[in-house]
């Protein structure tokens, strides 16, 4: 999987391409771990590129969404495949993460808090 | 009728090479992308599950895996050299999603969903066996695009 960071302004941007799967998800939470550690983050995790996810993979996103919790941030995922959030209504993940259609809507939440 | 047989050692580096095998057979399937990544995911779940819980991480075992593809139905066999698991205990399993919050413990939840029956076995040899069948959807035909009449003009 390939990770790629963007900062906007107090927004921070993970840009997720590939499998999220049981190799990739040390990788996520790896890197996000900073991110995730300041007080108040705001992260947005685009998802456009993410063509394959499993229970490891939202395992790590689960995992990533305490973390955030703990530090009094909020996480939005933008950009699902059709399939993919179904897996999220599967596993009834659509119930616990903000789940935005673009990073723009996400961006105007957060601004909104 | 269409079989793969593949046998994996337990190992962590038999995940990227199983993965790579397991897509490159399913892409071959006439269905739709979201159909395909089901597959994918119910395969993935299995050999997950064989590795982690089957073979308990023993490198000295070893994962069998059983593709058969009809026009119909994606079948999928995994066996492991573990235990098993009671009929009993795997229904309270699939009937209870985790919580949302759990980390882990839904990934044989998701094959359940996704497939169209499952079965728990042990073959021949004594190895426990899960296998997942689905039916394949068939994708929908686009409808074909009518050329252009050339005008008299162009001509």
């Amino acid at each position: 999987m390939n990770i790629s960071k963007i900062a906007d302004g107090d927004i921070d941007i993970l840009c997720l391409e590939g499998r999220l799967d049981l190799a990739s998800a040390s990788k996520l939470k790896e890197i996000s771990r900073d991110i995730v550690s300041k007080k108040n983050c705001k992260l947005i995790l685009n998802m456009e590129s993410v063509d394959f996810i499993n229970s490891s993979g939202l395992g790590a996103l689960v995992s990533i969404l305490k973390d955030t919790r703990s530090s009094r941030g909020s996480i939005k995922i933008t950009n699902l495949a059709p399939y993919v959030k179904e897996i999220f209504d599967i596993t009834q993940l659509s119930n616990i993460f903000d789940i935005c259609d673009t990073d723009e809507l996400a961006k105007s939440k957060f601004a909104a808090r | 009728m269409l079989k793969y047989a593949f046998r994996f050692p337990n190992e962590d580096s038999a995940f990227t090479i199983s993965d790579d095998i397991f897509g490159r057979v399913i892409d071959t399937i006439d269905t739709d992308i979201a159909e395909r990544h089901k597959m994918k995911l119910i395969v993935s779940e299995l050999f997950m599950n064989a590795y982690l819980h089957g073979n308990n991480r023993d490198n000295s075992k070893s994962i069998d895996v059983e593709m058969e593809i009809d026009s119909e139905l994606f079948v999928v066999t995994v066996k492991d050299e573990g235990g098993g698991i009671a009929k009993e205990r795997f229904k309270e399993m699939v009937a209870s999603i985790s919580a949302p919050e759990d980390e882990s413990g839904r990934g044989i939840t998701i094959v359940q969903r996704i497939s169209d029956k499952i079965q728990l076995f042990k073959d021949s040899d004594d190895k426990f066996c899960i296998k997942a069948t689905k039916k394949i959807k068939k994708q929908a035909k686009q409808p074909k695009k009518r050329k252009k009449k050339k005008s008299l003009e162009a001509v």
